[in-house]
């Protein structure tokens, strides 16, 4: 099987959870963001998981995705050296 | 409506009356405008502090509840020795010695389903810098409504945000989150300097909307780590079917098709 290597970036809340503030993962050829999420939730145990994703193992509609610069569903394909981030929501005033 | 500036006003502001493209025209703008604050804490505060400076003819500031000895790492219109007293009204003494051409409007509460509506109709835009989406929910909806721009302040620890919402064009808050996002917690860590650096930013963009200068951050948020000074923006989506926004009447009034 074909590896694609996309690096993805935690901003706020989730920088917390996920423990780094970037990491490299390799992803099959082909997948999309949704799968990607999905496996970076298996890598980084419960805590983490469950900030990412919800009870249906979907992508939590409370975070924001972004490929590149561009907002992104997690439907959206993925290449090899996508830039993903993930953003937290933050209401600090 | 002023049509006219005084000769102290030109004087006051004159450092900015230079600025290219903004001149007395964007003075007048600043001075016959009105925002509205909500929360005058770390980012409410420096915001309105800087909209003071600039000239902004009236201020509406509405922040409930009396000073905490650990709001002073940030917030900067409050005295250390005014703990225990009413935030608004110090936010509000200190803005009205600092410029006294300014109409300071303090209202001691915080935005909610039952006030939102009339603070919005007071002003022009819309500054929102509360510590939770509740509030910045409901500002975003009445602006809306009220087809007025709102600029949305956020900080989380060395990291904030910045989007401009303006009716009719580009995403609201609500496309951004459906549904109020449970995991934030109203307390977080957070420096004064990430704070002012936000709030500054914000005034930036109430500025800009009001005198015409720039470009405001529609359909964009400005993503800032301040761990690294990292600045960069990225692109946000209008949701078809926000139930917000794409009710408002600037939706409904585009042509079908
Ligand atoms: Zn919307």
């Amino acid at each position: 099987m074909r590896l694609m290597r996309v690096t993805v970036y935690y901003m706020a809340q989730i920088k917390r959870a996920a423990g780094c503030s970037s990491e490299q993962i390799d992803a099959p050829d082909g997948a999309d963001l949704r799968g990607v999420l999905r496996s970076m939730g298996e890598r980084h145990g419960d805590a983490f998981r469950v900030v990412l994703l919800d009870d249906a193992n979907e992508p939590r509609k409370s975070l924001l995705y972004f490929v590149g610069d561009e907002h992104a569903d997690p439907s959206r394909p993925l290449k090899d050296g996508d830039a993903i981030t993930i953003l937290a929501p933050m209401a600090g005033g | 409506m002023s049509r006219d500036l005084s000769d102290d006003e030109r004087s006051l502001y004159e450092w900015q009356l230079w600025v290219d493209g903004f001149g007395e025209p964007g003075q007048l703008r600043l001075k016959n405008a009105s925002v509205l604050v909500s929360r005058v804490g770390g980012v409410g505060g420096a915001l309105a502090y800087q909209l003071a400076a600039a000239g902004v003819g009236r201020l509406i500031l509405a922040h409930a509840g009396s000073l905490r000895l650990n709001d002073l790492n940030r917030q900067l219109l409050m005295s250390h020795a005014k703990v225990g007293e009413s935030r608004v009204l110090q936010a509000a003494e200190r803005l009205r010695a600092f410029n006294p051409h300014v109409e300071v409007v303090p209202i001691a509460e915080n935005v909610s389903e039952a006030n939102v509506e009339r603070l919005v109709r007071d002003a022009d835009l819309v500054a929102s810098c509360a510590p939770l989406f509740q509030e910045r929910l409901l500002l975003n909806r009445a602006a809306l409504q009220q087809n007025k721009p709102l600029v949305d302040c956020a900080m989380y620890e060395m990291e904030a945000q910045l989007t401009t919402v303006v009716p009719g064009r580009g995403p609201c808050l609500a496309c951004l989150y459906p549904t109020e996002p449970a995991a934030w917690k109203r307390q977080f860590p957070v420096f004064g300097a990430v704070a002012g650096t936000i709030g500054c930013l914000g005034a930036m963009e109430a500025i800009k909307l009001l005198s015409g200068l720039g470009e405001p951050l529609v359909g964009t948020m400005l993503v800032c780590d301040l761990a690294s000074m990292s600045f960069r923006k990225v692109q946000l989506q209008r949701k078809a079917a926000c139930p917000v926004c794409s009710s408002s009447p600037q939706a409904t009034q585009e042509p079908a098709g």
